[in-house]
């Protein structure tokens, strides 16, 4: 078998991204069970938009946390991570939109907490980008 | 609210899930690639970690052969040193007997001095005789021994 660099991935467990991921896991639930939806969302998009978006938050966090905590094949890991975590972006748009188009200015802390975390998750699909390509052409 | 908005952000929400889906079906459809490139990185980090091992096996028996090397001196070291000790310890014995010995020497002559010079038949030419002084008028020769 030919030689070839191993290539260290460091950077697997991140806790803002972990505890965001439940966050989603649970809000997801939440809404799609019994908690009434964002009255911003509720203004801007159809019901069953809604719905789709509870149950985008609830499988893009659980996805995310099953390739955070993946023990197989660390490009399979990453590449669950990355899906979750474009589902997560998604969803965090089009919240964050959502505040903002109804709210206006009042909306600029939470939403812009909300699209930061948005943005966030782009700049990890890049990474985890990254990394994939490195393990796959060394 | 104007539908743009709703679409816009309908959209975005949209290309989000259609993006994960297409990253979801890439793997599938890779997989073999990506069950190959997994085997080979677990090949090359276990190569990788044996070559480190061997490294270490490899570093400790060489310190363990100085080590002996450095303990073989010492322990030729320490029995030229207890030979040399033993030699000295032989020397100091055999000059403390010689000592000895003249001490007897000396105290025997003491006491053979001291009994001719005490002797009642002591005379001068005789105490000359003693100690090897022929006297300065030429008759000590003459003196007749006991």
């Amino acid at each position: 078998m030919p030689q070839r660099p191993v290539v260290v991935v460091t950077s697997r467990q991140r806790p803002h991204e972990l505890v965001l991921l439940l966050a989603s896991v649970l809000l997801g639930l939440g809404y799609l069970l019994t908690v009434p939806p964002p009255q911003s969302l509720a203004a801007v998009v159809p019901a069953w938009l809604v719905t789709t978006w509870s149950v985008g938050l609830l499988l893009s966090g659980a996805l995310g946390l099953l390739g955070a905590f993946w023990r197989g094949s660390i490009l399979v890991a990453l590449e669950l991570e990355r899906a979750a975590l474009l589902v997560s972006t998604g969803a965090l748009l089009l919240i964050g939109g959502a505040s903002f188009a109804v709210a206006g200015w009042r909306a600029l802390f939470g939403g812009s907490i909300i699209l930061a975390w948005g943005v966030a998750n782009i700049v990890r699909c890049v990474q985890i980008g990254q990394d994939t390509h490195k393990l796959l052409n060394p | 609210m104007n539908n743009w908005v709703s679409a816009l952000l309908g959209g975005s929400f949209g290309g989000g899930v259609l993006g994960a889906i297409v990253v979801l079906a890439r793997l599938y459809a890779n997989r073999g690639i990506v069950k190959a490139t997994t085997e080979q990185l677990k090949a090359a980090a276990a190569d990788r970690l044996s070559d480190t091992a061997a490294e270490m096996v490899r570093q400790i028996r060489e310190d363990a052969r100085a080590e002996i090397a450095r303990a073989r001196v010492e322990v030729t070291q320490a029995r030229d040193e207890a030979v040399q000790a033993r030699q000295e310890a032989s020397e100091a014995r055999r000059e403390a007997t010689e000592a000895r010995r003249e001490a007897m020497d000396a105290n025997r002559e003491f006491r053979r001095l001291k009994t001719a010079i005490l002797s009642p038949y002591a005379t001068v030419e005789r105490l000359r005789e003693l100690v090897g002084d022929p006297g300065s008028n030429g008759t000590a020769a003459a003196v007749a021994p006991h």
